[in-house]
């Protein structure tokens, strides 16, 4: 829509409102982040990722969040799939259960893991779980894993059924339909779910906080780093792994805004098939 | 193969109360029939097809496909090729891909093609639905009838035992769906493929048909070809759902058919209704005007006023209502305050002014012009009216 000509105060005011809150959350933490890090020029920075604990911390950042995104998509789809084609009692439950990290806060998340499966909990696992990495890995995957289902399921809902169904009836097993002809209907949303879940995934704090210990070197994560970093006094360092998250944060960004074209484009195509019906 | 069903049933439960979608459907397709299955939208006919493809698990009764059981088979092992009416292609694969996808799937007992096989087989189904050449196209580069094609040449390719289509033709233009119906009967008799068409439209069941089943609310009313379920109906649903028809309330005895005090012959088959209070049906093509009785080749039935006359192209339509004679249950006497006669009818024809007209049974003609010019028709007029073709449907 075009904007009134003259412009009225009021839009200036209207404007100029919208640029500056977007200045003061997001712009400026992100100059002052990229200017805290080089402050003292690029020596310190060098030194500061000589620190062995923080690549630990990094290393340990990308294996847990990587991991948890592998499965939440695994699973992610197949709660989708279960979500929009099966009938069954506790559907809208399930729909709703899938919800809650978002509204659930991490911190109770993590205290939640140490209730179920710390010591003298109410699972008493063979193998340690709390302060250790499964149990991290459990509270990243708890705290994304809604984003696959709410990105698949939407694109899943408007997919008709009925190529599923000629496939069925030309021999083709459930698994060989999902592959063959799903998946390659809802890889856009797939991937566009897996890159918020990872995004989501390297940012978290609480709940892997809670659950982790923040043992140095041993179970400290890239944002327990920068925690404990900025308590150490060590600002430097908790500058230098604030933009290298930050920058992995930018490039997802990208890649997002890439693949929103990409389902533009098929939604596009998909509208253009109904128009030459 | 043939296709036997006995018994089916299919119930959708809600909240309050099941309702059958289908209802105890018993029906037997001859191998190299092409059957059309006729309903309205929600009369269970699309239900009921997929049944047959093993998409809808029936709750009651039995399935047989070729002398084999196919009832709690799945899908994919009951050898059916299936057509849906919005073609369902796989968007992201070529044309080519779409029809070799049932050739690529790995099925029990059957060797898999090898790639030179499936591209000949792909080939010689292009030469069939004559799209030779559209090997690389993508479905959204296809028009609606070329899509449907292309759906229908993947269903063939396995060589299924049987053809399912639901309503194939419902999303296309009216222009080209008389040259696709000719196209699937000619495939159809090519390959002697025993087939069961779903569709709403009694034209196309007619031009398609060798036998017709009438389905109603879930119930599969009548089963015969398209001519005698056209002429020699039996039930009312069928008489109306099949094109128009003129029912007169009359009584059939051992020889005639009364209708008020005219009395005519009694047609061959409906014995059974000796008797018996029925409804004369006939075709508004069945009907012959004339201005004297003398001049009808049909049965007399009455005398009628000619209500309106409409141009349609190649024939004409009048309606006729009958006024004379009044047929039984027709009430009389009523003074003309209380109907609604026709200011026209009043001037023409002032001894039934005083009964009230719209009571009086209204009859559909259909003329071919040289007939409606011959007889110089005019609203108002008086003329005798008779019936060629006729049949007698039992009170409902």
């Amino acid at each position: 829509m075009r904007e009134l000509r003259p412009r009225s105060a009021g839009a200036f005011l209207l404007i100029a409102l919208v640029l500056g809150y977007a200045f003061v959350l997001v712009l400026a933490p992100i100059g002052a982040i990229i200017g805290g890090t080089l402050e003292r020029g690029f020596a310190p920075v060098l030194d500061a990722l000589d620190d062995p604990n923080l690549s630990h911390a990094l290393q340990l950042t990308f294996i847990l969040s990587i991991s948890a995104t592998t499965l939440n998509v695994v699973f992610g789809v197949i709660v989708s799939w279960v979500l929009e084609r099966q009938r069954f009692m506790g559907r809208r439950l399930l729909n709703l259960l899938v919800d809650l990290p978002f509204v659930f806060s991490p911190v109770i998340a993590g205290f939640t893991l140490i209730v179920l499966f710390g010591r003298g909990g109410w699972i008493d696992p063979p193998f340690a779980i709390v302060f250790a990495l499964p149990g991290m890995l459990l509270a990243k995957m708890f705290v994304c894993l809604p984003f696959v289902p709410r990105e698949v399921s939407p694109v899943l809902a408007t997919l008709s059924p009925e190529p599923e169904q000629a496939a069925y009836t030309l021999g083709a097993s459930r698994w060989t339909t999902f592959r063959r002809i799903v998946l390659p209907s809802i890889w856009v949303g797939v991937v566009y779910g897996a890159v918020l879940t990872l995004a989501r995934a390297l940012g978290e704090f609480g709940a892997v906080a809670v659950v982790s210990g923040g043992l140095e070197g041993i179970t400290e994560t890239a944002t327990i780093y920068i925690y404990r970093a900025l308590s150490d006094r060590n600002r430097v360092g908790a500058y230098t792994v604030s933009l290298l998250l930050g920058g992995i944060a930018v490039l997802l960004l990208v890649v997002m805004t890439w693949l929103q074209a990409r389902m533009n484009v098929n939604r596009e195509r998909r509208a253009y098939v109904h128009s030459i019906e | 193969m043939s296709i036997q069903l006995n018994n089916v049933n299919k119930r959708y439960s809600t909240a309050s109360n099941a309702r059958y979608a289908v209802q105890d459907v018993s029906l037997e397709v001859a191998t190299g029939e092409l059957f059309v299955l006729l309903g309205a939208s929600g009369s269970g006919k699309s239900t009921l097809l997929r049944m047959i493809a093993g998409l809808i698990q029936p709750d009651g009764g039995r399935i047989t496909l070729g002398g084999r059981d196919v009832t709690h088979l799945p899908p994919q092992a009951r050898d059916t090729g299936f057509v849906f009416q919005n073609y369902s292609l796989f968007q992201h694969m070529t044309v080519a891909q779409n029809i070799a996808f049932g050739l690529t799937v790995r099925k029990r007992g059957v060797a898999p093609m090898n790639r030179a096989e499936r591209e000949a087989r792909v080939a010689q189904l292009l030469r069939l639905v004559e799209l030779d050449g559209y090997d690389e196209r993508m479905p959204y580069q296809l028009s609606g009838g070329q899509q449907q094609r292309i759906a229908l040449a993947r269903a063939l390719a396995p060589n299924p035992a049987v053809l399912l289509l639901d309503e194939p033709f419902g999303a296309l233009d009216v222009k080209i769906r008389g040259g696709l119906r000719a196209r699937l009967r000619a495939i159809q008799q090519e390959l002697n493929m025993t087939t069961i068409l779903v569709t709403h439209d009694q034209e196309e069941a007619f031009e398609l048909a060798d036998r017709i089943g009438v389905i109603d609310q879930g119930e599969l009313l009548e089963v015969g070809q398209p001519t005698q379920l056209y002429r020699r109906p039996t039930q009312r649903f069928t008489a109306t759902f099949l094109g128009i028809a003129n029912l007169l309330p009359a009584h059939r005895n051992s020889r005639a058919v009364h209708i008020g005090g005219q009395q005519i012959a009694a047609p061959a088959g409906t014995e059974a209704l000796e008797g018996q209070n029925v409804d004369l049906m006939f075709r508004p093509e069945e009907v012959e005007l004339a201005h004297s009785v003398a001049d009808l080749r049909g049965q007399y039935v009455g005398v009628g006023v000619v209500e309106s006359v409409s141009f349609a192209g190649a024939m004409e339509r009048a309606t006729i209502r009958l006024i004379d004679p009044l047929p039984d249950g027709v009430a009389v006497g009523h003074p003309a305050s209380m109907g609604h006669p026709s200011a026209m009818i009043a001037t023409e024809t002032a001894d039934i002014a005083r009964h009230s007209t719209a009571e009086l049974p209204l009859i559909q003609v259909v003329l071919m012009p040289g007939a409606a010019r011959a007889l110089e028709i005019a609203r108002g007029q008086r003329v005798c009216v008779g019936v060629r073709d006729y049949t007698l449907l039992a009170k409902s």
